[in-house]
């Protein structure tokens, strides 16, 4: 894998662009990018300004219908923009602004679309227009500094509360001709308002150039834009040309603001694209991470697997006298331990059916190798004690039982203890260690004690047995254990004579 | 499974040879000891390479080859497919039982759909494992006709399925492959970025481009088709990747 010429090829048209736009000098700061854009957007203002002021129309109201049509639609497109960007990462800021872009789509426009017909005078403004302004005003003044309890409920309620009060004073107004003069706005209140606006805008625009932020800025010089086209509408409200003119600047100011909306659902598509890589890729390498341990516990199972199979075949093939007692227990056990090791490793695809096994089998066998591993055990069981379940799960708490007796009260004599009462079978494990002063070794202590006292107990209850730990007797120093199987009702049980292959010594009593 | 019937000990099982494949001594050598006491004659292959294990094979009649599924193989001697011992043998005439600590259902099926007439895990009980050998050594079939025909179907479902794999493998291009290569392995997409000396932009555009090509919804799905294509689950990063030439370059 070359480095340098692989990296030529992986070069992308992105990766180009980015060059590109780093070696414009306008570009290199932010602030050169604030001037470049702004210088922009007024050159615009004032071409439209100088070249409408000179032309003359043929059918001006239909261009300015058209015009507002189009401002209207490039309002709305840019209120779902802002919209789902505020939605996606919850902008504070696009709370306030989107209800302010949308009322002013919605409703100032087309009420400044419709203000006159076709050679008529313009009228004088509604105050229902100039409140729908001051609320528009307000929207964007909020969102300069969002407040952090108020969410966008608040934000359209207040947008739409402005709409409805100047929807009512303007229908006031044209139903009721008496009072239609005196709900009209005066020039000087009209303009008042509108330089507010126009300042408003224009702080907005400074709060995003303060926190770098390209779409704040962008929006408050389209806003600004706008209002400065209202402004025009008032100063000059008979020439054809200036209501050409104040459509062009309404739809410049609307584009610019659509600009900015399109470039803040841009970002937070970056933000989210970036999070979900980042979150995926640590998926990415938590499942690197597991599947190689999966795979050298993988490695482990195979040679663990195939070990105890060669010692399986091993311990079969140890002969025994068939007088020898001893011997035939041990092998047995043998046979019984590699079984219950195998069944440890299996457990985990497929756990063995429940059978009815000699208990008291298992008993000797297991007592037979602790024998010769030094511990003293002594088992006291009748023959015949049949429980149900899995041998190996009852060999398997055993050798736990017993590990816990040869480390916590070592030379101690062990006394293995099983009887048969009312349907289950009782075995108790007691040695002469000290008990812990908690009044016994808790269950939870699984700390380097082979698989655990839970687990032997967990074990036990999947064939309706459990584990129970002795209340320590003052009276009778020692550590106390009952292991508790259900027993076989003694009618299912038919008694196979054992088979001369050795098979597990559990096996030679099975149920039908 | 019953124990073998007094009538099959050292009968026509006794004509027929047994090779035991295996590179665990320990296991080879108790089953041949098993197999003796039951009147069987096993012989013991640890030969690990393909070649090793037909000409060892060529030694005997055909019989029944009691095959590992997972035979180690020693760096010098390279990788070993099992599937080619069982095609192997097949040719020459030998039956073939799959004798194996693998649990990976879909591999034993390929054993089957190559020709292999049974399989038996190692857990299983000794006597069962021996009675299952005698049994084809004296010519019965180890599985049920259904049984069989359900390891086989499981074989046809696999093969599909890496054949689906392999098409959208080679949708990738050359940088694609390699770059997914660094994803298996476990590398971040910065330290990608930094060895082919691209952006971080770029990378993820590859990256966007791999999951789109396999058709796939997460990284982790590519990195797992790109261990089905290659057969093995823990990618290392010295390994070659064994992919069919680029159609393309970036």
């Amino acid at each position: 894998m070359s480095s340098a010429p692989g990296g030529l090829r992986g070069f992308g048209l992105s990766e180009w662009w980015i060059r590109v736009r780093e070696l414009l000098p306008a570009q290199r700061t932010r602030m050169g990018r604030v001037s470049v854009e702004a210088g922009l957007v007024l050159a615009v203002v004032a071409v439209v300004l100088l070249v409408t002021d000179r032309i003359d129309a043929d059918e001006p109201f239909e261009v300015h219908i058209a015009l507002a049509l189009l401002a209207a639609a490039t309002g709305t497109v840019a209120s779902g923009f802002g919209h789902t960007a505020g939605r996606m990462l919850g902008n504070r800021r696009a709370i306030w602004l989107i209800p302010a872009l949308a009322l002013y789509s919605v409703d100032v426009v087309p009420d400044t679309a419709l203000v006159r017909g076709y050679g008529q005078e313009l009228s004088r403004p509604s105050l229902g227009l100039l409140v729908d302004c001051l609320v528009i005003a307000l929207l964007l003044v909020i969102a300069i500094r969002p407040p952090g309890r108020l969410g966008a409920g608040t934000a359209w309620s207040v947008a739409v509360g402005g709409a409805l009060v100047g929807l009512a004073i303007e229908e006031t107004g044209r139903r009721v001709p008496s009072v239609a003069e005196d709900l009209t706005s005066p020039a000087a209140l009209n303009m008042a308002v509108l330089l507010v606006w126009c300042v408003i805008s224009t702080a907005v625009f400074v709060a995003g150039v303060q926190s770098l932020s390209p779409p704040l800025w962008r929006i408050g010089l389209g806003f600004g834009v706008v209002a400065a086209a209202h402004v025009v509408r008032v100063i000059d409200s008979q020439s054809e040309g200036m209501t050409v003119a104040f459509s062009l600047l309404r739809l410049l100011g609307v584009v610019v603001v659509m600009l900015g909306m399109a470039q803040l659902l841009r970002r937070t598509l970056d933000t989210v694209i970036t999070e979900r890589f980042a979150r995926e890729e640590e998926v990415r390498l938590s499942g690197v991470a597991a599947e190689r341990i999966v795979e050298v516990e993988r490695e482990r199972e195979h040679e663990l697997r195939n070990g105890l199979a060669g010692l399986t075949g091993l311990a079969h093939l140890l002969g025994a006298d068939p007088e020898d007692e001893q011997g035939r227990r041990a092998r047995s056990a043998a046979v019984t331990e590699l079984r219950r090791l195998t069944d440890l490793l299996d457990r985990r695809h497929r756990p063995d059916p429940a059978c009815l096994y000699s208990a008291d089998e298992v008993l000797q066998n297991l007592a037979v190798l602790w024998r010769a591993q030094g511990l003293d055990v002594e088992v006291t069981a009748p023959h015949g004690l049949t429980a149900v379940g899995r041998p190996s799960d009852l060999s398997q708490v055993l050798t736990n039982l017993l590990v816990n007796c040869a480390r916590h009260a070592p030379g101690s004599p062990v006394r293995i203890v099983g009887t048969a009462m009312n349907g289950t079978i009782v075995i108790e494990v007691r040695d002469e260690g000290p008990a812990l002063p908690t009044g016994g070794r808790p269950l939870s202590d699984t700390a380097g004690e082979g698989i655990g006292l839970q687990l032997c107990q967990r074990l036990l209850a999947q064939s309706g047995g459990d584990l129970k730990v002795h209340r320590p007797d003052p009276r009778r120093p020692g550590f106390t254990v009952s292991v508790l199987l259900a027993a076989a009702p003694t009618t299912a049980v038919r008694l196979v004579p054992p088979i001369p292959s050795p098979r597990l010594a559990f096996d030679v009593r099975m149920a039908e | 499974m019953s124990a073998a019937a007094p009538g099959e000990r050292g009968s026509g099982a006794q004509a027929r040879a047994i090779l035991v494949i295996d590179d665990h001594q320990l296991v080879g050598s108790s089953l041949i000891l098993a197999m003796a006491e039951r009147g069987l004659r096993g012989h013991s292959c640890r030969v690990t390479t393909v070649a090793g294990i037909l000409d060892c094979a060529m030694g005997f009649p055909p019989g029944v080859a009691l095959l590992d599924l997972d035979l180690r193989t020693s760096h010098d001697s390279g990788s070993l497919d099992e599937l080619e011992v069982v095609a192997g043998l097949r040719a020459r005439g030998w039956s073939i039982l799959v004798l194996s600590a693998e649990t990976d259902q879909r591999r034993i099926a390929a054993a089957i759909g190559a020709g292999a007439t049974g399989f038996i895990p190692k857990s299983s009980p000794l006597p069962e494992l021996l009675d299952t050998v005698a049994g084809a050594a004296a010519g019965r079939a180890p599985f049920a006709p259904e049984v069989r025909e359900r390891w086989l179907q499981l074989d046809r479902s696999s093969r599909a399925a890496d054949r689906r794999d392999r098409t959208r493998w080679r949708r990738l291009t050359a940088r694609e492959r390699e770059v997914l290569e660094h994803l298996a392995y476990g590398e971040r997409a910065t330290v990608i970025a930094e060895h082919f000396v691209v952006s971080l932009t770029t990378v993820r555009a590859q990256i966007r481009s791999i999951l789109a090509k396999l058709d796939v919804n997460s990284q982790l799905e590519a990195v797992a088709l790109l261990h089905r294509v290659r057969g093995t689950a823990a990618p290392r990063h010295d390994e070659t990747v064994r992919h069919e030439s680029p159609s393309t370059s970036m």
